[in-house]
């Protein structure tokens, strides 16, 4: 298989190699709050910084970014 | 899609272990679709016997790797880490196998994988290169 995304150390994102199980490498949809959630990190969501203004990628806590 | 429109992106393009994910406006190149694949649905890794069937190896299935030059002789680790061919003789350090979990191809008396080593040189290694 292809790489995938993976959460490194809860904030940034990178792709890498598939591992079986690896939880920082699976997400999921959250529909309340409509972010999508590391399956590791459970509170951390992707997010963008500068409120949006930024090409950086980040899992954060202070989720405020929205994906559909 | 982001709701201000905005896309994952591979950075730059570029197909490498850890390479950094950011976001960028929509332009649909490669390094920006994805495939989302459910984990529960995710092909399971073959195990010790099965074929691994990107590599074209068998899990942890003991072979060996035969030179077709006339004498036909075996490839060996040393264990100075070099690799070299010789008469075949039995012994496990002619012996490899691949290892699902490194993808590196190993040989059984030492353990070690295939490794690059000055661009050009073959030697073994502890494992640091996938095959």
């Amino acid at each position: 298989m292809n790489r995938v995304a993976e959460c490194i150390g809860a904030n940034n994102i990178v792709i890498k190699r598939y591992a079986q199980g690896r939880v920082a490498q699976q997400f999921y949809f959250d529909e309340v709050s409509k972010t999508i959630r590391s399956q590791q990190w459970k509170n951390y969501g992707m997010e963008i910084q500068s409120n949006g203004g930024s090409s950086n990628l980040r899992m954060t806590s202070g989720i405020n970014s929205r994906w559909w | 899609m982001n709701e201000r429109g905005k896309v994952l992106d591979v950075q730059g393009g570029v197909d490498a272990e850890n390479r950094n994910v950011i976001v960028h406006s929509k332009h649909g190149r490669v390094n920006q679709q994805w495939r989302v694949v459910y984990a529960d649905k995710y092909p399971k890794d073959p195990v010790k016997g099965e074929l691994n069937e990107k590599f074209g190896l068998y899990v942890e299935r003991p072979f060996y790797i035969i030179s077709e030059l006339p004498e036909h002789r075996y490839l060996e680790d040393s264990y100075t880490h070099e690799l070299a061919i010789k008469t075949r003789n039995g012994r496990t350090q002619q012996t490899w196998y691949f290892d699902q979990k490194s993808l590196t191809i190993k040989c059984k008396a030492t353990n070690r994988s295939f490794n690059i080593f000055n661009t050009n040189k073959m030697q073994s290694q502890g494992t640091n290169s996938s095959w």
